[in-house]
């Protein structure tokens, strides 16, 4: 398998269930409480909204960049 | 009127427009859902001239200009922060977004099977068709009969020393006119998809060993462990590979993970516990005080009217994932009332509200000396009652 061009959905979808997932180890082990979850959650989607929409930018400038050649 | 979306969706639907802006107005009332409509409207639907959405020109960036990307981003903002307005209310939000990111991710799908190729490589520069005649001559087909050196088994009627493609290109026909440009490379196949899925099989197979062997491994677990090892797959899929195909796995699995861990935490035993009624009789304000009730699925009393809350404050929180809770208070404690409900109803004191992410928070005045009762409800789906004993 090749590298390639980051494709942002896999990226951002990935990153969002792993989120899921790390919030779920940290309630199952105690370390989060089921109160601080309103405001762990929302912070995990930003967190990762911001990285993709970063990312969606930065190609969106590239492409262009490409297309005044 | 902003960006003419009520209009545009008037016009979709044959209503009056006015109907329409009424509605939003409406609703942006109440939680600002009617703006995170608005917004996601904007961002969404596709315009009347360009036939695309705002979203679609900010993400593609074609004719870019920096205003529809900031604009995208702004609504986007709005969006994010409505959105957590409605999570901080109830987990009931939680759901909202899960069924916001499937309809992104559907739209993402849509607009393109696999990830953005990049733009097909232009031809290099004066590239044409092959030019063979130069290289080849201009070959004629031999009008009269082969000549005898062509060899007897030789039945066509060409020279076997030229190519093939020397024989095309050169034929006086010209030519093949239609010389595409070399199309674009077959992207490799990826097993990645497959892989994470077989990977994330196993785990959750390993897991039901771990099991039955005697360690307790809740539900949830098996869930998320899937849902992990798809989000690597997918993070691995955003720079090798392809593994977009894991998105709507991944949505199932969240779908499900999120709502069963809640009720293994809410600690009523799994899912397989039935519907409980039950009638809680609290002997005095001290065995309250401080504590925190949780309820799964039922029909549940509080039963607080032979307490003495005199000249003391106490404090009490109940939570309840599913059903009807009442709770009964004496008729001279002060009540600080903040109920929260999901979906259903909140009814205290006489005046009931109902709808989704029910918000109840006030001060119900008690006789003088007659104590303060400080009560935090929190329920996911169904109705609140609280009322004196008189009631």
């Amino acid at each position: 398998m090749h590298l390639h061009d980051t494709d942002v959905t896999s990226l951002v979808f990935g990153l969002v269930f792993l989120g899921i997932t790390l919030v779920w180890a940290l309630v199952e082990v105690g370390v989060l409480t089921l109160s601080l979850l309103p405001v762990v959650v929302p912070a995990v989607l930003v967190v990762v909204g911001a990285l993709g929409v970063a990312a969606a930018v930065r190609r969106a400038r590239r492409d262009a960049a490409e297309e005044t050649f | 009127m902003v960006a003419g979306v009520c209009s545009g969706v008037a016009s979709r639907l044959g209503v009056d427009p006015t109907l329409v802006r009424v509605v939003v107005v409406a609703l942006s009332f109440l939680g600002g859902a009617g703006i995170l409509l608005y917004a996601l409207g904007w961002l969404l639907l596709p315009e009347d001239t360009t036939g695309r959405s705002l979203a679609d020109r900010a993400l593609r960036g074609d004719g870019t200009n920096p205003q529809t990307v900031l604009l995208a981003l702004g609504l986007g903002l709005v969006v994010v922060l409505i959105t957590f307005g409605v999570l901080r209310e109830t987990w009931f939000g939680l759901t909202l977004l899960a069924i916001l990111l499937v309809g992104g991710a559907v739209l993402l799908t849509r607009r393109g099977a696999g990830p953005p190729a990049a733009p097909a490589a232009p031809p290099p520069p004066g590239w044409q068709p092959t030019p063979s005649a130069a290289t080849a001559g201009s070959y004629q087909p031999p009008a009269g009969p082969p000549p005898a050196s062509y060899g007897a088994a030789s039945t066509g009627t060409y020279p076997t020393g030229a190519s093939y493609g020397d024989y095309v290109a050169g034929y006086p026909y010209g030519p093949e006119p239609t010389m595409a440009p070399p199309p674009e490379p077959a992207q490799p196949r990826s097993y990645l998809g497959a892989l994470t899925f077989f990977a994330a099989l196993l785990a959750v197979g390993v897991l039901g060993l771990v099991d039955t062997l005697g360690a307790s491994v809740p539900l949830s677990a098996y869930l998320a462990t899937a849902l992990g090892v798809t989000g690597l797959g997918l993070v691995v899929g955003a720079w090798f590979g392809r593994s977009r195909g894991l998105v709507a796995l991944g949505v199932g699995l969240a779908l499900v993970l999120i709502p069963v861990a809640t009720l293994e935490r809410a600690d009523i035993g799994g899912l397989g516990d039935a519907f409980v009624e039950d009638t809680v009789e609290p002997t005095s304000a001290r065995a309250i005080d401080g504590r925190t009730f949780e309820h799964g699925v039922g029909d549940i009393t509080y039963d607080l009217s032979g307490i003495d809350f005199t000249d003391r404050s106490t404090e009490l929180t109940i939570q309840m994932g599913s059903g009807n809770l009442q709770v009964t208070v004496p008729d001279e404690v002060a009540v600080e009332l903040d109920a929260q409900v999901g979906m259903g109803q909140v009814d205290a004191f006489g005046s009931a509200s109902s709808g989704v992410g029910v918000s109840r928070t006030q001060d119900y005045p008690g006789e003088a000396d007659g104590g303060t009762l400080r009560l935090d409800i929190e329920m996911g789906f169904g109705n609140v009652e609280v009322d004196r004993a008189s009631a």
